[in-house]
């Protein structure tokens, strides 16, 4: 036994709270393993070892609760699933509350009192979110309050625009993706950075819109834009994120996500491309775009062991499989026929998906 | 970035606000681009909301009066719109120019000028035709007497605010139209509508069709500031009380009604327009 050698503090400090946890988990684990060993008559530890190993784990989990405010038993965890749940409504609702109560009483107020309570009210919620965050490590206030001085920054921008007659342009939801990504960034908030991807999302959109001729508001009107600004956001997560490494997960599947739906909708809808051939050809190009990007992400899913990304893949794959198998045989198979060959494939696709993740499972290892 | 994030946040509203509020002082500093005063035929104050104390006025734009004939090919073309590969013969032609159809430019709106004055003996002149066919019995009386009805109406209550030209360069907009208290340069979104040819038996009848048009102005809802705002609050009206501003078949308030206020419309180097007055008629 080397447990003697070993220090809480020679193991590797978590990086993040989810990583914490999984260290918490991990000791949990092993101590229900451990006496399932034992009454199984497997291995038994003498009391000292017993003790060395209490003891250890017992400082390890103290500090990962000091530090990140973890939860050491399953009632506490689901305590804590619960309290994120209502820490969203609850910024949801205030957020609809500071948007609503300004709009109710604007028009009471002189211009220069109107522009400075939008400006004040971000800085003052940014210094409450601060303020939250060095009071508890939880951050469930933090989250609330960060979620709310992103709203108050929106409806700043958005009520100058029309308190001075403002000529609308696509740099706001930069400005506003570059606040929510510094607060996502600083207090590790994923609802935050969701934001803040979905803004640039936006801006990126609408400039491409305009870099092919568009005004930038008529952006939503051609879904490739998305393809692009969602390929982009995807390959942001190789960007090395050594702070946050849980927030490469979620560029890459929203960023794939947004991809797949932009071409999910014009192998339906060619009218809406910017290439400039029959709307039928078009819509062929895009299903097999389609069919290749999500046969892509499963791959890449796999290989490089991106749980999110394979199911995102394996979704739509099955989407584009079902809408073209809808397309060739509706109309001229028998129902029952139709619905057997749907439920065939889905066999064969759970075959293939087993495998899939025995293959996973065996990157994991 | 736990340290500073925070305040790079904080900076970030700090720079963001100071930019826009120094965009709106260029805006306004200098000689107005243009001051017109338009009356409640051109601008129109919004409903009254429980949920929204905002005074705000609408810039109401005659579309009826609007033939868009001088927004023709070569204006188009200014605008940067590609027709020159456009045939008859061509199937594609249509797709094509669908994209980037929509695109910003400025747009010069006259008040009670020529464009309004030509709309009026237009319109004189085809009532003066139906009465002729009525006599000949094909137009019934009634249709004529909802014309006549029509333009009454019209004459006293449509906007007298009438687009005359488009173009990407606004200054060069305001060396054609010099009278900076009649003519409003103002940026909006104008689009390229295309007609297919007209084919019979693979023939071309009419041939393909192309013609521009304004979708909107920008900065069409103007914000009343606060201590211009209780006359106008006392006029706004429910939606459930919408009148419409055009004349209809059949609407109940088809008199001529008297503008009720009057309204100062600055419009600064950024052609984005404010209210510097607002005068009540007696």
């Amino acid at each position: 036994m080397q447990a003697d050698a070993v220090t809480a503090d020679e193991v590797k400090r978590p990086a993040s709270k989810a990583e914490a946890q999984r260290r918490a988990e991990q000791i949990r684990s092993f101590n229900s393993e451990l006496a399932l060993l034992e009454q199984h008559g497997v291995v038994r530890l003498n009391d000292e070892a017993r003790a060395r190993i209490g003891a250890y784990h017992g400082r390890v989990l103290e500090e990962l609760t000091g530090e990140f405010d973890i939860d050491v038993s399953s009632a506490a965890r689901q305590m804590s699933l619960g309290m994120r749940a209502v820490s969203f409504l609850g910024a949801l609702a205030l957020s609809a509350a500071v948007f609503f109560f300004f709009y109710r009483f604007w028009g009471l107020l002189s211009t220069w009192g109107q522009v400075a309570i939008l400006i004040a009210a971000p800085l003052i919620l940014a210094a409450g979110a601060e303020f939250a965050a060095r009071r508890e490590k939880t951050l469930y206030f933090n989250s609330l309050i960060s979620l709310v001085a992103f709203t108050a920054f929106v409806l700043d921008l958005s009520m100058l625009g029309q308190i001075f007659c403002i000529t609308p342009s696509q740099n706001a939801f930069l400005v506003w993706g570059a606040f929510a990504l510094l607060l996502a960034y600083t207090y590790r908030l994923k609802l935050l950075l969701v934001a803040g991807i979905s803004c640039l999302m936006g801006y990126l959109a609408a400039t491409m819109g305009t870099w092919c001729g568009l005004y930038w508001l008529s952006f939503g009107e051609r879904p490739e834009n998305f393809i692009v600004a969602g390929l982009l956001v995807f390959a942001a997560a190789f960007i090395p994120h050594k702070i946050q490494a849980e927030f490469a997960n979620i560029y890459r599947v929203y960023g794939l996500l947004a991809a797949l739906l932009a071409i999910l909708i014009l192998s339906h809808w060619g009218g809406g491309s910017y290439l400039p051939w029959q709307t039928r050809h078009i819509e062929y190009v895009y299903q097999i775009a389609g069919f290749a990007l999500s046969g892509a992400a499963i791959w890449l899913g796999i290989r490089r062991a991106w749980p999110g990304v394979t199911n995102l893949g394996s979704t739509f794959f099955v989407i584009f499989l079902y809408t073209k198998l809808f397309d060739w045989w509706w109309k001229w198979m028998p129902k029952y026929l139709f619905f057997l060959l749907l439920g065939g494939i889905a066999v064969l696709i759970l075959m293939v998906l087993k495998r899939a993740r025995g293959r996973i499972k065996e990157v994991l290892s | 970035m736990r340290r500073y994030g925070i305040y790079a946040a904080m900076l970030l509203v700090v720079i963001a606000n100071a930019v826009v509020l120094g965009g709106v002082q260029y805006n306004r500093s200098g000689t107005p681009e243009a001051t017109v005063e338009l009356t409640e035929r051109e601008l129109h104050v919004g409903y009254a909301h429980d949920e929204n104390s905002r005074v705000s006025l609408s810039l109401n734009w005659n579309r009826m009066a609007d033939r868009s004939e001088w927004f023709d090919r070569k204006r188009l073309e200014e605008l940067g719109y590609d027709l020159s590969a456009m045939t008859d013969a061509d199937e594609g032609a249509g797709r094509r120019y669908r994209s980037g159809q929509e695109s910003k430019a400025y747009v010069v709106l006259e008040y009670d000028g020529a464009a309004w004055q030509a709309w009026l003996a237009d319109e004189r002149q085809k009532l003066e035709k139906m009465q002729s066919e009525v006599e000949s019995g094909k137009v019934t009386a009634k249709t004529l007497e909802s014309a006549q009805k029509r333009l009454v109406w019209n004459k006293a209550n449509a906007s007298r605010l009438l687009a005359v030209d488009v173009g990407r360069n606004p200054e060069a907009l305001r060396q054609r139209y010099t009278d900076r208290s009649r003519y409003i340069i103002t940026p909006a979104l104008v689009r390229l509508n295309y007609r297919y040819p007209v084919k019979e038996k693979g023939v071309v009848k009419e041939p393909a069709r192309y013609y521009g048009s304004i979708s909107r102005i920008l900065t069409d809802s103007i914000h009343v500031p606060g201590d211009m705002q209780t006359p106008l609050a006392a006029l706004q009206k429910r939606s459930s009380k919408y009148r419409s501003p055009v004349y209809y078949e059949g609407a109940k308030e088809t008199d001529p009604k008297q503008s009720r206020y009057r309204v100062t419309l600055v419009y600064g180097k950024r052609f984005e327009p404010w209210v510097s007055a607002v005068r009540m008629e007696n």
